[in-house]
């Protein structure tokens, strides 16, 4: 791939948010809905291209550092987080973007804050030392007993927290289970049964085969198996024929990985379900912590520890890992100025199709970056006067239809404490999967503000056929690249990057993309590990 | 010719009987003591057109123009009366001055009408003959609105139609006479454009009368609603049986004014008998101002803070002239401070004070929003504003149609690490009904002051408060969360079942 072609995708990640929002309207069928975009590609994006030929004037700026770290994700962010808890903080982490934060960045509007991306966690797996210390440090772990963690109230999801609308009716909770055959419900019983016994199931050395974070795990040849086959052909082979138990393991992919069942790794789809066996004293396993803005929440807590250290709008263009140092080589778009970084060592907290083109390092051949996967994606920001009632269940924050391909929508005023709703504020996720990521990522592109209205507008009417005319504003969030999609290989690639990661010195990778599982449990991880190894060299 | 006048008899005859029977009803209707509200809005009217029929003398020339522009005046006054009035009554504090006031006006001007009338006609008919036409039609014209008003059109156009129906009757009648007299009339222009300008108002309001008015919902309580509206949080709805009157929070009984004393005097005094200094006071919910009422019985007390999400709610417990009566014009208390918001976003967000004992009184959780109020981190969040000595409590439904409810609620607090003394009472509207008192250290409670001339409350009677015979008992721990919600399923499964 050119220069050029890398360029655009900088552009398309959203980049600086400096710009106006472009405010429109939507013509519908039956009301106006004003629509803006969010993270539009600046115009200083497109004179990226060729050279970078814009900052040929500009002054070089030189400077020595111990580390650095490039992007600003959750990954970079715990990075940074963990070498300052070591007592580390000559370091600098640089970032693109005019926030930190990546997919777990968020926004706000008049009403109330909302996520661009990542919007919960999971409760910490009780192995997850590193997790469950930053919960009880910054208080949303309030005590351990027993080997149980009790969890602050106000932000675990508030019930109800998720409903489906199965049958004309409001269901609480995302399992189809209402009304169907009893073979059905043997079959949804027969699963999770299965998925139990796979919690628990590990390695000869003793060591769970599935675990969050994937460092916990250990992987033998059964899992690389899984590894060559999609989860719907494993489903299959296992004698799951049931279109509900088939739709919803099928949402679960495509909610998580951004891509059906048909297209996913069969251990990925299970790792979904047998990786997690947190053990809450004060609620449901199941439950999540989750804020208005999601995980951008939890982006602050990480950023505030580093302020310091970060720095925003800058474009590293080439990372080279030489004998006994790094050269990083940026551009500070805000100050007008090259900068040429001398480092000890680097951390890589850039998504591999960035850190393929900037990342020169004999340690990590171009080759790894390949077979890395990334749908794109499409959110809409809806803000609502009122969300029509429906049958059953009222109102949740994660709202579903059955049978569709849509993923519904997410209340994110959910988590208020107040009794009354001015305005909603309501996420529309749509992930695009229909054909291959480059089509999809073209299409998304090139669709004009009323082909993003119709789609986000369709899906919220098909769970409330008369919610259009309380539709006020869409802000629509293109993501080019989403989290890492995990098809069949996504196992084996992690492998490879174990297997290079043990010969690394000074260049590490530090991104989920990596980890094959975008979730913030292994960002963190992936940063933990990253700033030990950091400070292992330095020692 | 003069058929036309006498025609025009019957409509202002009509008409200005009907005016009158509207004030009378509207006030019987809203007030209360039909006997009175009858006799003296009557009264008013008759000495009201007593003073119309002096005031005539001192109209001369131009008879008919006068004539014509009193119609339209009557028309407008008297077509709008009852929407006024119904207006009035939620919004004003003097609603008994508007309602005479305008029962004065529309008088007036109805006293203008008949001897208008015979001096126009005095040429043209001989005396006798004047007298006895005149006075026929304006009998038979109130003969017919009177049998009329009750059986045709209370039941089919409610009151504020009817009253802005007739009105448009005295325009309409004014735009018939410009029309025939256009060429006696000095400006027949200007009179029609105000006689068309009336007519167009009272077409609007007609249209509109609708939503002043109310009266269709009576069927849903079987009382009376002499006042509904609705907020931007609830709809509230005020109704009268006899002499007693009900509020109604989104079809939800919050009061009844015979029986009330019951329930506030039980949420109050148990809390404050028992606080050893109670200077500084905190409701929350309660913007009826019942329990602030029963609190200003403590001389002691200094300040009240009331936090309350609906600001009309409160405006109409402060300023409407029935209300403050039943709760003792509490509302407008020098004491008290009212803060509009909403409860558990003050208590994180705002609150700065402690207090020495605090009231709740929140509508029962009957769905995930009220919820909220009743969880775990909500009185977290109250014992921000609480001491070690600080006493509260809180309405906590009936613990013999709920008492899954009302003890999870229990559990919910002491989860809190909050010591708790639930306790009951019998209000006849509600039936048996519960709430919790609680704080940091209960073991030592001992009266401390008591008002005296309570209506019900004792410290005798507290003690059998405190008994819950087996069928109000339930031992289940379940505790209220916010991510659980365990009480909204089981509020919901135990008030069902009641209806089943």
């Amino acid at each position: 791939m050119e220069r050029r072609t890398f360029v655009r995708y900088i552009g398309t990640l959203g980049t600086v948010a400096l710009l106006m929002p472009d405010l429109l309207a939507c013509n519908t069928a039956k009301s106006k809905i004003s629509v803006n975009r969010l993270g539009a590609p600046l115009d200083r994006g497109h004179l990226l291209r060729g050279n970078f030929d814009f900052a040929s004037d500009y002054p070089v700026e030189k400077m020595e550092i111990p580390a650095v770290i490039i992007g600003g994700g959750i990954s970079g962010l715990s990075t940074g987080y963990h070498l300052q808890k070591k007592g580390f903080t000559d370091f600098l982490l640089l970032e693109l973007n005019e926030t930190v934060g990546g997919n777990s960045g968020f926004g706000e509007n008049r009403y109330s804050k909302y996520p661009l991306g990542a919007h919960y966690l999971s409760l910490a797996n009780p192995q997850n030392r590193a997790l469950i210390d930053f919960l009880k440090e910054q208080g949303l772990i309030t005590k351990e007993e027993n080997g149980r963690q009790y969890y602050l109230e106000d932000f675990l999801c508030h019930a109800p927290d998720e409903r489906l609308l199965f049958k004309g009716v409001f269901h609480e909770g995302l399992v189809p289970e209402y009304g169907i055959s009893p073979e059905t419900h043997a079959e949804i019983t027969r699963f999770f049964d299965q998925m139990k016994v796979l919690k628990e199931a590990k390695n000869t050395d003793g060591i769970d085969l599935f675990n969050i974070p994937i460092s916990q795990a250990s992987i033998n040849s059964d899992l690389e198996a899984l590894d060559k086959i999609t989860f719907k052909d494993y489903l299959n082979d296992q004698g799951y024929h049931s279109e509900e138990l088939h739709w919803f393991l099928d949402y679960c992919c495509r909610d998580d990985f951004g891509a059906g069942s048909d297209k996913v790794s069969a251990w990925a789809g299970i790792h979904y379900f047998a990786g997690r066996k947190a053990k809450p004293g004060n609620t449901d396993p199941t439950t999540v912590l989750t804020w208005s803005e999601g995980n951008g929440f939890l982006t602050n807590i990480l950023e505030k520890s580093i302020r310091e250290q970060v720095k925003t709008h800058v474009l590293v263009y080439s990372v080279e890992e030489l004998d006994d140092h790094v050269l990083v080589q940026a551009i500070d778009l805000k100050a007008q100025k090259k900068l040429h970084i001398r480092a000890e060592s680097a951390v890589i907290s850039s998504p591999s199709y960035v850190a393929k083109h900037i990342l020169k390092s004999p340690s990590w051949p171009q080759s790894y970056f390949e077979g890395i996967h990334h749908n794109p994606w499409l959110i809409g920001i809806v803000v609502v006067d009122e969300i029509p009632e429906g049958n059953g269940t009222p109102l949740a924050w994660d709202n579903v239809k059955f049978g569709t391909k849509g993923l519904g929508y997410v209340s994110d005023r959910h988590q208020e404490f107040g009794q009354h709703r001015d305005k909603h504020v309501i996420s529309v996720y749509l992930a695009l999967d229909r054909e291959d990521e480059q089509t999809e990522r073209r299409k998304l592109f090139q669709m004009t503000d009323e082909e993003m209205c119709d789609l986000v507008v369709s899906e919220l009417t098909s769970m409330h056929p008369l919610i259009e005319q309380h539709i006020q504003s869409i802000s629509f969030q293109r993501w080019g690249h989403g989290m890492v999609t995990p098809y069949p290989g996504a196992l084996a690639k992690y492998q490879e990057y174990l297997r290079l990661k043990s010969h690394a010195k000074r260049v590490h990778l530090a991104h989920t993309d990596y980890s094959s599982y975008s979730v913030f449990e292994e960002g963190f991880d992936l940063g933990l590990l990253a700033a030990n190894k950091l400070v292992n060299h330095e020692a | 010719m003069h058929y036309l006048l006498l025609f025009t008899i019957f409509v202002i005859s009509t008409c200005g009987l009907i005016y009158e029977l509207v004030a009378g009803t509207l006030a019987s209707y809203l007030l209360g003591d039909s006997v009175t509200q009858f006799s003296t809005v009557i009264g008013t009217y008759l000495f009201a057109m007593g003073i119309g029929s002096y005031l005539s003398k001192f109209l001369r020339n131009n008879l008919i123009e006068h004539f014509i522009r009193i119609e339209v005046i009557t028309g407008v006054i008297g077509g709008l009366s009852s929407a006024i009035l119904f207006i009035s009554f939620g919004y004003s504090g003097y609603f008994r001055i508007i309602l005479y006031g305008l029962v004065l006006l529309t008088g007036i001007f109805v006293g203008l009408e008949i001897p208008l009338i015979m001096r126009i006609l005095k040429n043209k008919v001989g005396f006798r003959d004047l007298v006895s036409k005149v006075f026929t039609f304006d009998y038979i014209g109130a003969l017919i609105a009177s049998i009329a008003f009750p059986i045709v059109l209370v039941p089919y156009l409610n009151l504020t139609r009817t009253s802005v129906l007739f009105g448009l009757f005295n325009v309409g009648l004014a735009l018939y006479l410009i029309y025939y007299f256009r060429k006696e009339l000095k400006h027949p222009t200007l009179l029609f454009i105000q006689a068309s300008g009336a007519s167009l108002l009272l077409i609007f309001a007609f249209v509109y009368a609708g939503r002043i008015n109310r009266i269709s919902e009576t069927e849903i309580y079987g009382e009376s609603i002499i006042y509904a509206t609705n907020s931007k949080y609830q709809r509230i709805v005020l109704t009268r049986d006899r002499n007693a009157y009900s509020l109604f929070l989104n079809n939800h009984l919050q009061f009844n004014s015979r029986d009330e004393y019951r329930y506030h005097e039980a949420l109050v005094h148990p809390v404050l008998s028992h606080c050893s200094k109670p200077k500084n006071i905190l409701v929350l919910g309660g913007g009826d101002g019942f329990a602030v009422r029963e609190i200003l019985k403590y001389p002691q007390v200094q300040h009240i803070t009331l936090v309350d999400l609906d600001p009309k709610l409160v405006s109409i417990f402060s300023k409407n002239e029935l209300m403050t009566k039943l709760n003792q014009n509490s509302l407008n208390n020098p004491k008290l401070k009212v803060i509009h918001a909403d409860a558990f976003e003050w208590l994180r967000n705002t609150a700065k004070d402690k207090y020495d004992a605090i009231i709740i009184d929140f509508p029962d959780p009957s769905n995930y929003s009220v919820g909220k109020l009743y969880t775990l981190s909500f009185y977290k969040s109250l014992q921000r504003v609480m001491t070690n000595r600080t006493l509260a409590v809180m309405q906590s439904t009936s613990p013999l149609y709920a008492k899954e409810s009302f003890w999870c609620i229990n559990s919910t607090i002491e989860a809190s690490y909050l010591q708790t003394i639930p306790y009951h009472t019998y209000v006849p509207s509600f039936g048996e009904w519960g709430y919790i008192l609680f704080g940091y250290d209960l073991n030592e409670l001992k009266v401390r002051s008591l008002p005296k001339k309570l209506k019900y409350y004792s410290t005798e009677e507290f003690k059998s408060m405190k008994f819950f015979p087996p069928d109000m008992q339930d031992h289940k721990k379940v505790v209220n969360r916010l991510d659980n919600q365990a009480l909204i399923p089981l509020f919901e499964k135990e008030w069902d079942s009641l209806f089943d």
